[in-house]
């Protein structure tokens, strides 16, 4: 039963995100810091909900752009992330909105890019796992996305979601273990 | 790699969906736009201090914070009801001079009996009763999710112990966790985790009975949690046969623990059954109490 819990301390890169925040008025070194700590986990997760180098490369600008420009607005009491990932969100909902005014975001579905596909594909398990999530409903598909492309933790998430972190925890272990019996019973 | 933490996640399936989700971009893109907005924060910091002629941070909150701290100091130090309330706020336990107890005559209402048994109910409906591991998770999961805030517990197994059960109170916001002793049958409450926010209530236990944080003065000992203050005791009380009042007892070596962490109130108990008594001291129990963590990963 080995680490099932782990402890929410605030692990010094959150604290140091909040102090880096503040500095970014005086020192842009501070903003290089925040960029490399989050614009791959930013890309990912905007990749994951666009589906398209071009478009995820566009917004993760937009998203850095964003954060430097109402960089005020950050509390420092809150997780950087978690605001963070929220403007990531807020652009990705508008990209839709502006670049496929008919497709539904409710009708999207995860998206994966054909390199990354073909060689996923050579195993017959992670097909069938890409199929499971692509039946999965958008909001079982933005939790896998902001648990593993933007590889937020539970409190992070629950604040992008404006939910509770029970409630995100609960939701998450329910879908694995959903996608775990789907998994199963296509096995018999 | 992102260190997932999820050692009870299928293995595979966690795999699967790393492989997924963790795309890269091309090679030149990051580094590139990093170049462009280090730029622009230079920019921007260059407009940020003309329209700055003051220093963005002012020593009035400072002033007000300090004033208001020395203010709280006199009115502990020097007055009585300020006394009083330090007495109050520093003590976990409700020390008493007496050294019976009456037994309590209060009972659960329908009411109380009913939303209670509806909550454990749901409890068991909701998580597996097969494997113990998703159990204790789920169900510490769905106490958080019901009571609206975070579950602090243990990795019980580092202590030889096993997670037995739980219930919560969801109206007075108490959790109450309980641990059994590997080797031991019938120990499935011998260590308790009873949680709740805010001060200490007179009644913690579900089952009717009250006011056990009441003990004999000099059974408390002032111990430390974590570099906190805590209130340790050794004994509880005790019912004789034919008696009709509870009488303090050191004889059976029952311990409680009670501490503050944040706005969290703590105590845990060790259940007196004889064969534990060479099993664990003070020490012991400190140790568990200070390995108690949120349930929630980074």
């Amino acid at each position: 039963m080995e680490n099932i819990f782990k402890a929410a301390r605030l692990n010094a890169s959150t604290s140091e995100d909040a102090d880096l925040a503040k500095v970014v008025h005086s020192d842009e070194s501070a903003f290089a810091e925040i960029y490399s700590r989050y614009s791959l986990r930013i890309y990912r997760y905007v990749y994951n909900r666009v589906g398209d180098m071009a478009g995820a490369e566009d917004l993760t600008s937009q998203v850095f752009l964003d954060a430097l420009e109402h960089i005020d607005n950050y509390r420092p009491n809150g997780s950087f992330a978690a605001w963070l990932f929220t403007i990531a969100r807020r652009r990705s909902v508008d990209y839709f909105r502006h670049s496929h005014p008919n497709q539904s975001l409710e009708d999207d579905q995860v998206s994966i890019n054909p390199d990354v596909l073909e060689q996923i594909i050579k195993k017959e398990e992670r097909t069938r796992l890409i199929k499971i999530i692509q039946s999965l409903d958008n909001d079982d598909q933005e939790l896998l996305r902001l648990r593993y492309a933007a590889g937020l933790s539970f409190l992070d998430i629950a604040a992008v979601l404006n939910r509770t972190p029970a409630s995100v925890k609960m939701a998450f272990y329910r879908l694995i273990e959903k996608i775990k019996q789907i998994m199963e019973d296509s096995n018999d | 790699m992102i260190d997932r933490k999820d050692n009870h996640i299928d293995a595979d399936i966690n795999q699967g969906l790393e492989d997924i989700y963790l795309v890269s971009p091309r090679p030149d893109f990051l580094p590139g736009l990093g170049s462009i907005l280090t730029l622009k924060a230079k920019e921007k910091i260059g407009e940020d201090n003309k329209k700055n002629f003051f220093p963005r941070t002012s020593r009035k909150p400072l002033f007000a914070l300090v004033s208001f701290v020395l203010v709280v100091i006199l009115f502990t130090l020097f007055t009585s009801p300020g006394q009083t309330f330090a007495q109050q706020i520093l003590h976990f336990f409700y020390p008493t001079n007496d050294q019976t107890h009456p037994v309590a005559t209060a009972s659960l209402s329908n009411d109380e009996s009913t939303r209670l048994a509806i909550q454990a109910a749901k409890l068991a409906e909701s998580c597996p009763q097969n494997e113990l591991e998703e159990r204790y998770l789920c169900e510490v999961s769905f106490a958080e999710s019901n009571i609206g805030f975070s579950v602090f517990a243990i990795q019980p197994e580092e202590f030889g112990l096993f997670f037995s059960s739980m219930d919560f109170d969801v109206d007075r916001k108490i959790v109450n966790l309980y641990y059994g002793y590997h080797g031991y049958e019938g120990t499935d409450r011998s260590i308790w985790i009873a949680q709740g926010i805010g001060e200490f209530p007179t009644r913690i236990s579900a089952i009717g009975e009250d006011d056990w944080g009441r003990v004999p003065t000099q059974s408390i000992e002032t111990v430390a949690v974590n570099g906190q203050t805590a209130e340790f005791v050794v004994g509880q009380w005790a019912l004789a046969s034919g008696e009709t009042q509870y009488t303090w007892s050191t004889q059976i070596p029952g311990m409680t623990l009670r501490w503050h962490d944040g706005d969290h109130w703590f105590q845990l108990s060790k259940g007196g059954q004889p064969e534990m008594v060479t099993n664990m001291n003070k020490e012991d129990l400190i140790r568990i109490a200070e390995s108690i963590h949120p349930s929630f990963e980074d």
